[in-house]
Formats: C-alpha cells, structure tokens, sequence
C-alpha cells in the first residue's frame, strides 16, 4: 500500500464509503494505541485547570463571532456556578401514571379532526410514540388522543383509563393531560396519575419531577401554561387524590411509588437464564408480580443482554425470543405460552 | 455484550432527584439540554469530556498544540449544530467518533502534504521524523501486514480492486480468472480481513463500554 492508496483509505473512512471490513480495521487499530500516556493526565491540577480555560474560553470566543446576536450564546459567559445551578433545576425529572377507568364509551370532547385516538384492546402494555418525542405506555383497555402536530402554546393530550407518560422537556411547551376528573400538567419530564370514574377518585402520583393538577372545570384549566390558583403542586414521591364525593384534591407528602416501578429503565444481563430465575429477577428489580402460568415454560432458556429497558419492554424481549404471550390484569402479570 | 460471568448481573438505574447534583445528569439528559441551547448543560459536557477526548487524540498524534485544536473544532461544531444533531448511539459516542474522525484527519492531511512534495520538481526533503509521521507509518504497516496475511490470490485480488481501484472485470482479465472468482476472493479477503481482526475488536468494545 502506498501513500496515495492510504489517504485515498482514509478519505473513504471520513466519507463513510469505506467497507465495515476497512472501518473495522482502522478502528482496530485506532484502538491499539489506548494505553498510550495521555497529555493532561500528567499536568499538575492547576495547569490542568488553566488547558481547560484556555480552550474554553476559545471556544466561547468563536462563539461569539460567529453567532453574538444570539442571547443563548451569550449566555456562556455567565458564571459557572450560576448555570449549573439553573440546569439542575431544568433537570426536574417527574414520573405520573394516570388511571382513568372510564366505563362509558370513549369521549374525546376537545377532539379535533386531525387528532390520533388510540385504545389499547390488547392485554400487554403497548407502548406509543407522540410527535414530540414523548412516549406514552398504555395499559390494557386504556385510550389517548393526542393531535398530529402539537400546538405550539402546549401540548395538549386527552386520556382515559391507566396510562403512564415519559414527557421530552420543553419549559416552553408545557405537556397538559385531561382525563375524566382532573387536569394534570408536567414541568418536569414524565408522570404517572390516576383517575378511576369507578371509584370515584382520581390519584396522581410523582415518582420523581414536578407535575401540578387541579379539578376540571377550575381555573387551572384555564390557565394553560401558567400556574393557577387552586392547583396543587406535586414534587417526588408525593401524591394527590381528588375524592368525587367531597370534590376535593388532598395531597400526600409520603406516597407509595412501587406501583410505578414497572416503568424504571434498568439494566439487566441474563446468561443461560431459566425463565422461572428470570422472572424472579423481574419481580424483585420491578417491584412486579409476574406469574409463569404454563409449566412448560419453566425450563426455557435465553441468554440477552439488555439495557436501560423498562418491564413492558423486557416483556417483549421475552415474548419476542421465548414463543409466550403476557396479559396484564391490574397489578398481576401473567406469562401464557404461545405455539 | 455478553460477560464470562454465568451468574446473573444486574444494574438499576436511579431516576435521579428532583433537585439532584449536576453530576448524576446522565448523557442523554444533557444531550436533551443541549438542543434546547442549554448552556450550562454545554458547558457540563465540556468538563465532562475536553481531557478524555484530548487524551484520546493526544494517544495518536503526541502533538499537545493539534489536540487543543481537535477539540476547540469538537465543541464548537457541537455548539453550532447543537439543534440539528442526533446522538442516535449516545453524546459519548459522538464526542469519541469525532475525536477519531478529526485525527484521521491530520494523517490523511500530512500523508496528502507528503505527495505533493515528493511530486513537485522541488524535491523537497520530507520530514519523515514528525510524530505524526510515525503514527501514519505504523498504521501503514498495520494494513500492510493484515494484507500480507492473505493467501495470494485474495492479496492480488483485494489490492487490484480496494486499492487500484480496478473493476472485477479488469481484475478477471489480468489475473485470467473468472469474474465469479474474482467476486470470491474479494469477499473471502473482506472476511479475513475481519476474522483477523476478531480479538482487538472485542478489546476495542470493552474500551467503550468501560
């Protein structure tokens, strides 16, 4: 191999016409060279801490050349400490689920022509995608609607029965939920509530973020993006339960939150794992009951990796690899065979 | 990837708290930030990343000043399209691949320097001592010792067609063999080429995922 040939190589690497056989192979050898000493692991802390300035600071510079009408940019230059204070507070992470068992037919009265309706007829949690990149996991027999595109004010979605949301942050896009009962808005990022027709009560639970609800019909419906009078405020770990009855909201500082632990995002490696140890890993990690229904299936193997999948998720791996079926009835989870 | 390990291993993750520390932000929550122009979340994944990454360049070209360049370009290029990029494998991933995209850069840049010279009737005396020039040669020798490793005929034949360029066709006529043959070897030369590589590659995945 010559000169010419070699850059031709890595011209080919760099426009991402090389073969993966060629990129393999760079990369390989790329990596060879990892336990090489690195440049700023031998400067002292504080010649460390000027490198990281200086290059900062050229970054920011550039910046500002080449975008200084910009106030986001502009804003780089505020004080470290400041921002990182404001970005924790931007990073309020909230988890609801929402029960709404609705037993009248579906309504949807803010319905547009142009929205998606959705119900789950199938035993399994089904898992939907909304425009804004949002998901929304839908228990069985639950509905939601939600617009093509959303409106720029606020995203407004419209639900009934159990579903629980994982909402993209966007501060200036609040995410609105109404339900039979209640109006529940998302400042964090995702929820879980809980409105049941048949019981007369509605319960929203915040595993972690911030989520506020108010009643129908009051203000806080009203108010749109804005926080109103009347709506109650809800932080990690806390729940609010509207009683038809009184036709109250009365919040809960010490809530249960297993129920929504189904939801959490973990990681998980099965090597040679029987189904019945499986299942016991998922029931423990879960907080889930999950029962194997056919005998059958207790010896079946599998081997996977999996990563950052919540229950419903790793309920289709298995359903996918292991020729089974699951149907959720409330909290119980049960594992079915399939031909 | 899979562990030696038959026992059963398990991570959870922790939804991190409402007011929670900066530092248990995960990567794709500042990815999120970022295109919303969060600039505190970009200046997180600056300290987050500027000295791994410079490290990782500094690794193959020993040149402290060319590092600072590498990844002054990184975030501004990050900045700038902050909004239209996608990090479908992750920011980590991202911040690494154009590390390694900027320094293969540099080789192909001073490897293409190198041919001009050597071409001109100057006759330039090239520099064949520069560090770079010393990683551009062991990678040279690295491709040219996996090649050498081929059995002749995949040689001849992955040489004419990856490198001369010449179409299968040619490749037929001047070592009269089929086309059908041709196609054989190249894909034969394509999988040793791989195999060969097997073990580094799995030492390579196991960087990553450190």
């Amino acid at each position: 191999m010559n000169e010419i040939q070699l850059s031709e190589l890595l011209d080919r690497y760099l426009d991402g016409t090389c073969t993966s056989e060629e990129k393999q192979v760079i990369d390989n050898w790329f990596e060879l060279h990892e336990d090489k000493p690195g440049f700023t692991e031998s400067l002292s802390d504080e010649n460390k801490e000027q490198l990281k300035l200086r290059i900062f600071n050229a970054i920011s510079h550039e910046d500002e050349i080449k975008s200084s009408p910009k106030p986001a940019v502009r804003s780089l230059y505020k004080s470290w400490w400041l921002r990182i204070a404001a970005a924790a507070v931007l990073l309020v992470f909230a988890k609801v689920i929402i029960i709404d068992i609705v037993l009248t037919p579906a309504k949807f009265p803010e319905t547009a022509v142009t929205d998606m309706v959705i119900t789950n007829r199938t035993k399994n949690i089904i898992k939907q995608l909304l425009p804004d990149s949002s998901v929304v996991w839908l228990s069985p027999d639950a509905s939601l609607s939600y617009p093509k595109i959303f409106a720029a004010a606020s995203r407004n979605v419209t639900m009934q029965g159990e579903c629980f949301f994982e909402v993209t942050k966007n501060a200036r896009r609040p995410f609105i939920i109404s339900s039979e009962h209640i109006i529940t808005k998302v400042w964090g990022t995702s929820f879980r509530v809980l409105d049941n027709k048949a019981v007369s009560a509605a319960i929203v639970t915040v595993v972690t973020g911030k989520v506020s609800v108010s009643k129908r019909g009051s203000n806080g419906e009203r108010a749109g993006a804005k926080l109103a009078a009347g709506e109650v405020m809800l932080l990690p770990k806390e729940e609010v339960i509207y009683n038809k009855n009184t036709d109250l909201l009365v919040a809960s500082k010490q809530a249960d939150i297993s129920a929504v632990n189904i939801y959490k995002h973990i990681d998980l490696l099965f090597e040679n794992a029987r189904l019945t140890e499986i299942v016991d890993v998922l029931n423990q990690k879960f907080d889930a009951h999950i029962k194997i229904q056919d005998e059958g299936l207790n010896k079946a193997v599998m081997t996977a990796d999996l990563t950052g999948l919540n229950l419903p998720e790793v309920l289709e791996v298995l359903k996918a690899s292991m020729k089974l079926n699951y149907e959720v009835t409330n909290d119980l989870i049960v594992l079915k065979k399939t031909n | 990837m899979l562990l030696t390990n038959p026992s059963l291993i398990t991570k959870t993750k922790q939804y991190s708290d409402a007011m929670g520390d900066i530092s248990s932000v995960t990567d794709d929550e500042l990815a999120f930030l970022l295109k919303q122009s969060n600039s505190a979340a970009f200046e997180k994944i600056y300290s987050k990343y500027w000295d791994k990454l410079f490290d990782y360049a500094y690794k193959r070209l020993n040149n402290a000043e060319l590092c600072e360049e590498i990844v002054q370009e990184i975030f501004i290029r990050l900045w700038d399209r902050r909004e239209s990029l996608e990090f479908t494998t992750g920011l980590m991933n991202y911040l690494f691949t154009a590390a390694r995209y900027s320094v293969i850069d540099q080789y192909r840049r001073q490897l293409v320097q190198n041919s001009f010279i050597a071409a001109s009737k100057y006759n330039l005396h090239i520099d064949n001592s520069t560090e770079e020039r010393i990683f551009v040669n062991d990678l040279k020798k690295y491709l040219d010792d996996l090649i050498g490793t081929l059995p002749p005929k995949c040689k001849s034949v992955y040489e004419l067609s990856r490198l001369q360029y010449k179409t299968n066709k040619e490749i037929a006529e001047i070592l009269h063999i089929s086309e059908k043959t041709v196609e054989g070897h190249l894909t034969k030369a394509l999988q040793r080429l791989r195999v060969g590589m097997g073990e580094l590659l799995f030492l390579a995945v196991v960087f990553f995922i450190k």
